[in-house]
Parts: C-alpha cells; sequence; structure tokens
C-alpha cells in the first residue's frame, strides 16, 4: 500500500465519521433555541463544527488525490519487534480496563504491572523477582496515596476470597 | 506593592513552599524524561490537586510547566533526544557539546538563562498584570470571543506542515468540547445515549491520551540512544563561554516573555526564534551545529522566559494560550475558580501567592538543576520497563480519579490509539487539547454577545477591538497557509532536483 493510498483511506475514515456526526447534529438536536430568544439552539455548533470537518475533510482529500504520492516516511511501519510491543501493551491497558470492576483495584493493577514490565523488560527469573516486588510496590503506593489519602473510591472485587481480605 | 508582600507571604508559607518544590521536582523529571512531555506531565498531576488548597495545587502544577523547560535540557544535551519540544533546537548544538565534553557547560549556561529569562517574565506579571486587570474588566464577550479566535488561529497556524491537518485537528478539538450537556440549555448533545457522555469528554483523559499514552506507544518503536557521560568538573563555563552568553540571554528573554503572553504561542517558536536570530547576529554562523554556546543559552533563556510569561494571559485574561496553560486553566475550574480579572479582586491573596512562587520557583530550579544534574542523569539510567510502565500506571490511575469511573480509562486508551495514529499520520495535536479547552468558553461568549445583540451576529465584527481581532485571526490564518504552502512546494521542488 503506498502512503497516497493509506492518507485516502484514512481521509475517508474521517470523512465517514465527520458526516455521521452532522447527520446525528441536525436530526437529533434542535437548530435554534426555543423560547423567547431566538438564538442559536443545543444543535447550532455542533452542527457547524461537523460541517467545517466535512469540508475540510473533503478538501484534504481533494490535496492527496491530486498531488503526486509523497514517500512514505522511515518510522511510518514500525519494526515487527516494535509493533507487537505496541500491540501487547495496548491489549495490555485494555485487559485492566476490562477486570477491574471483577478483580478490585489492587490485583487488575498487580496484573498490568507484572505483564507491562515482562512485556518490556528482560524475563530472567531475577528480573521476574524485580518486577513483582515493583508491582506491588507500586501497586500499594496507588492504593495508599490515591486510595487513603486522596479518597479516591477504587473498585472493589467481586471474587468472593478476594473480598474477604478487602482487596 | 502590597500586593506583591502579601503575595510573597502566601508563597513562602511551609505548604506552598513544598507544592512549588514539588512541581519544580516533578516538572524537572518531566522534562528529564523523553516520552512524557509537560502536558501529559502537568495532567498525571491534576488528581492529587482534588486534596490540595486551591492556591497549592495552582502553585505545583505552575511550577511542572516551568520545570519541565528546564529539565528537558538535561536529555537533549547529554542523550541527544529532545526532553520536550521547546529543547529540540538546542540539542543541535548541546549533544554537539557533550559529544566534545562540555556538556556540563551547555547545562549551566542553559540553567542560568533559563534562570534570567523566568525571572525577568515573572517581575513582567508582577508589573503589568494589574493594568492588564483594568483592560480586561472593560472587555466584553465579543472582545474575548475575538481574542480566543486570535489564539486558536495562531496555534493551527503554527501547527505542523499542512494547513488542513492543522485546521481539522483545531475542529476536532472543539467537536470534542461539544459532547455531553450543552451549557445553555441543559440538553444532552452527541452523547448517542451514554449516560457516561453526559459530563462529557473528560480534560484528563484527553490529554493523557493523547499526549501520554501515544508517546509511550510511540517510544516502544524506538531504540534507546547511549548518554553521554559528564562529570561535576565539567560544569563550571569558562570567561569565554560567559562573555558569549550575556548577549544570547538578554535576547533570549526578551523574545520569550513577550511572545510568551501572546495567545497561540507554544514555547518551541521562542526557542526555535531565538536560535534563528543568534545565528543571524553571529560572525560566524557557520559554526553553529558544531557546539556553539549561544546555540544552547539563547533558545533555553527563551523558552523558559515564554513559559513563565505565558501565565500573564491566562491570570489576567483567564485566556489560556497554550496547550499546558489550557490544561492549567482546566485545575482551576476543577477547584471551582474562574482565572481572569475578577480572581483579582476576589482572591488576590492566592493570585499573588501564585506569582509570587513562579519567582521562588525559578530560584528552586537553578538550585535543583545546577549541583543536581548528575542525580538528573541518574534518573535516565532507570530501566525502560520500569520507567514507562510507571508511567502508564499513573496515567491510568490518574484518568480513573477524575471522576471515580473505568469508562475514563477506556476513554484514555481510547485517545491514546487516537494520538498513536494520529502522529503516524503526521497530523498536529497541540492545537486539540487547546481548542478543546477554549470551545465551550467560545461558545459561551458568543451565545452571551448574541443575547447583547439580541441575535444579531454584527456584534463580532462591528465592535472596534474585536473586529480589529477577528481580522487578525484572519490575516494570520492567511499568512501561514501561504507560508506552508511556499515551504511545500519548495520541498517538491528540492525533492524533484534530487530525483
Amino acid at each position: 500500500m503506498s502512503m497516497k493510498q493509506i492518507n485516502l483511506l484514512f481521509g475517508c475514515i474521517l470523512l465517514t465519521f465527520f458526516s455521521f456526526m452532522t447527520y446525528t447534529a441536525r436530526t437529533t438536536l434542535p437548530y435554534l433555541a426555543e423560547g423567547s430568544f431566538t438564538g442559536p439552539g443545543s444543535g447550532f455548533f455542533p452542527f457547524w463544527v461537523s460541517i467545517i470537518l466535512v469540508v475540510l475533510t473533503l478538501y484534504w482529500l481533494i490535496q492527496i488525490a491530486v498531488r503526486p504520492g509523497e514517500e512514505m516516511p522511515k518510522d511510518f511501519v514500525p519494526s515487527r519487534r516494535g509493533g507487537v510491543m505496541v500491540l501487547l501493551v495496548f491489549i495490555d491497558l485494555v485487559i485492566l480496563a476490562a477486570i477491574m470492576d471483577y478483580t478490585g483495584f489492587p490485583l487488575a493493577m498487580f496484573i498490568f504491572l507484572m505483564a507491562m514490565m515482562t512485556i518490556l523488560g528482560e524475563r530472567t527469573p531475577r528480573n521476574m523477582l524485580y518486577y513483582a516486588i515493583f508491582s506491588v510496590g507500586i501497586t500499594a503506593f496507588f492504593v495508599v496515596v490515591f486510595g487513603q489519602w486522596l479518597e479516591v473510591a477504587f473498585p472493589q472485587s467481586q471474587i468472593s476470597i478476594l473480598k474477604a481480605i478487602g482487596l | 506593592m502590597e500586593d506583591i508582600l502579601n503575595g510573597f507571604s502566601v508563597a513562602l508559607s511551609m505548604s506552598n513552599l513544598f507544592y512549588c518544590f514539588l512541581g519544580c521536582l516533578w516538572g524537572t523529571m518531566v522534562g528529564v524524561l523523553p516520552g512524557i512531555g509537560p502536558l501529559a506531565g502537568t495532567a498525571i498531576l491534576i488528581p492529587l490537586t482534588f486534596k490540595l488548597d486551591p492556591t497549592g495545587a495552582i502553585i505545583m502544577l505552575a511550577a511542572i510547566y516551568y520545570g519541565s523547560q528546564y529539565g528537558g535540557t538535561i536529555t537533549t544535551v547529554l542523550m541527544g533526544v529532545p526532553g520536550e519540544a521547546s529543547s529540540a533546537i538546542t540539542m543541535i548544538d548541546g549533544y554537539q557539546m557533550a559529544k566534545m565534553g562540555r556538556g556540563g557547560v551547555a547545562l549551566t549556561g542553559a540553567a542560568i538563562g533559563s534562570f534570567i529569562g523566568g525571572t525577568f517574565a515573572t517581575i513582567c506579571l508582577m508589573l503589568f498584570a494589574r493594568p492588564l486587570v483594568q483592560l480586561a474588566l472593560k472587555l466584553g464577550p465579543p472582545e474575548y470571543f475575538g481574542m480566543m479566535i486570535v489564539g486558536l488561529s495562531m496555534a493551527t497556524g503554527l501547527a505542523g506542515k499542512s494547513m488542513v491537518k492543522a485546521l481539522i485537528m483545531t475542529v476536532f478539538g472543539a467537536l470534542l468540547a461539544l459532547v455531553g450537556l450543552d451549557p445553555v440549555a441543559g440538553t444532552p448533545r452527541l452523547t448517542f445515549g451514554s449516560v457516561h457522555l453526559l459530563e462529557g469528554v473528560e480534560l484528563l483523559s484527553v490529554v493523557m491520551g493523547l499526549f501520554g499514552m501515544s508517546e509511550v506507544l510511540l517510544s516502544l518503536e524506538e531504540k534507546a540512544r547511549p548518554m553521554i557521560k559528564t562529570t561535576l568538573r565539567d560544569l563550571i563555563p569558562t570567561r569565554d563561554d560567559v562573555r558569549r552568553s550575556v548577549k544570547p540571554i538578554i535576547r533570549g528573554t526578551l523574545i520569550g516573555t513577550v511572545l510568551g503572553i501572546i495567545p497561540g504561542l507554544i514555547p518551541p517558536v521562542s526557542s526555535f526564534l531565538s536560535y534563528a536570530i543568534e545565528r543571524r547576529s553571529s560572525k560566524t554562523p557557520e559554526k553553529f551545529g558544531t557546539g556553539m554556546i549561544e546555540a544552547v543559552v539563547g533558545p533555553e533563556t527563551a523558552n523558559n522566559g515564554h513559559a513563565s510569561a505565558a501565565m500573564i494571559p491566562l491570570l489576567t485574561l483567564g485566556i489560556p494560550t497554550n496547550p499546558v496553560m489550557a490544561v492549567i486553566l482546566g485545575a482551576f475550574v476543577i477547584n471551582g475558580l474562574a482565572p481572569g480579572p475578577l480572581l483579582f479582586t476576589q482572591n488576590p491573596n492566592m493570585v499573588w501567592g501564585i506569582i509570587a512562587s513562579c519567582y521562588i520557583g525559578n530560584v528552586m530550579l537553578l538550585i535543583l538543576n545546577l549541583p543536581l544534574i548528575p542525580l538528573w542523569v541518574q534518573i535516565l539510567k532507570i530501566p525502560y520497563a520500569y520507567l514507562m510502565t510507571a508511567i502508564l500506571a499513573f496515567m491510568a490511575v490518574g484518568a480513573y480519579s477524575d471522576n471515580n469511573s473505568i469508562f475514563l480509562i477506556w476513554q484514555m486508551i481510547f485517545f491514546g490509539v487516537l494520538g498513536y495514529v494520529f502522529k503516524k499520520m503526521d497530523f498536529p495535536l497541540a492545537p486539540v487539547a487547546l481548542s478543546f479547552i477554549l470551545a465551550p468558553m467560545i461558545e459561551k461568549s458568543l451565545y452571551r454577545s448574541l443575547v447583547m445583540s439580541q441575535g444579531d451576529i454584527s456584534i463580532l465584527y462591528s465592535r472596534p477591538i474585536s473586529g480589529t481581532l477577528l481580522m487578525f485571526a484572519l490575516i494570520t490564518l492567511i499568512y501561514f497557509s501561504i507560508q506552508k504552502k511556499v515551504k511545500t512546494i519548495g520541498e517538491v521542488q528540492d525533492q524533484g532536483k534530487d530525483a
């Protein structure tokens, strides 16, 4: 795939999204205010902002189509190792958000930290021990500073054993 | 004078000194660590401010911002990797100086220059705050509307290589800000039936995702660079270094202070302009790029002067001039305060305390930066796995703490991926943050203007100040469009010649 094709594809995705937003703003929100004052309604700004985005994206698409294709930047496609790392870190974050409500904050954070360091660092038995100590330390820091001092209400575990020990 | 003395008494209280120190320390670390810029670095600590008193909270956040300008130099000079964007231009000669064994001298020059630049801008803030507040009280909604449009047009014009991409990002930031309850009618907008979106897209999630998580993801693709060793002995500049640094520091101070006040300009603009001026005024411009101290102290002074001067429009007019100031404005709002002229009459001790703390913070940073450079260098030796993991965990917890909701972690992940894709596609991200903060303010100003004129839109351009501001914004956009077009044509022609 050339850079021109990638740009066109990305432009089309943006155009579809912004067109959808325009349609939503126009059909679901009042354009003018109701009552004594005839000014902009809830839909006025969303509609015009979306329309401007549609016009700008169309203009960009035309620019890409008319201009000769540019070279793909060297770092555009990550190395195999880099790409896998990005994907794994993304999955790790998704898992953190997905399990936190069920496992509770401390366990979810511990799993996230361990997994992250295992992905990014060297996987020797000695390092794994350090990672575990670090993960417990950081999790405890969050529980004490954010959970107790800042009174952030972290989710409690739904698992009965963990619930029993206050996690 | 009484205000200033009161301000110092507030800033010198033990708790505020501690918050200022904490901000300087974290700010320097944010600057030192590549991959986490001042924007995400400031946003990470916003949850901590929920518990602090508003004065201490803002003192800490401001200190993070100007502290990061200092810290960025260390990584830039010793590793050849910009700790943050303002230091990118310093890298050219700073890294060369480090290779020649003069890295310590470069860092000392930059720290002293930054101190002078930051202190001068703070003095200007003290001197001009009152007159600006008097002026601000005379301005109405159409003038505020004009000023914010100028800020957005400058931020758009200076962002990235393509004008249309920068404009898309600016308007996209505004679209994100429109999600949630309509501030006037109170009806849900673009929420698609989601209860979570009724409160809108959260600032912390946007900033941490777009600027923090996306940077971490991109940094995973890069290979680490080796660091150049320096010793404490190398830190002392020669008499010749001092002589050559005086004029660049003076010029950098003036550039940073003046540009810092202008809405839409970010510190890298000041440092790049300072570099260009130093090169032009040098008798040996051909030596730039080989390790010239003028090319290090000038830009570093300018970016720190800029960072401190950016507080002037925020505190006096309530208008953030760049994305970090927008985050600090967000912190004001979270704490139930609105920066602007009324803050000076309603909370004079607080506002003068914040101003005085900028001066104290600059002194602290000078102390933190000069003798502690070897310590900061040690931080860069912390294994990557620990560093990046801790940063991402902080971001996730920070996003969650904003509203005690896992949905905000999902938001952060979404914006992180979005930021990663946008950066790959060469879309500038800075305008998103600024317009995200300014859009609701613009909407309110426009609404109030229309109420004033009973629906007549001409109020925006028929009043002299707002009309001039809107005209200036239009000229700015046209100027930058032409400039970028000419640059693109030049690059295409160069490529043609090479081929």
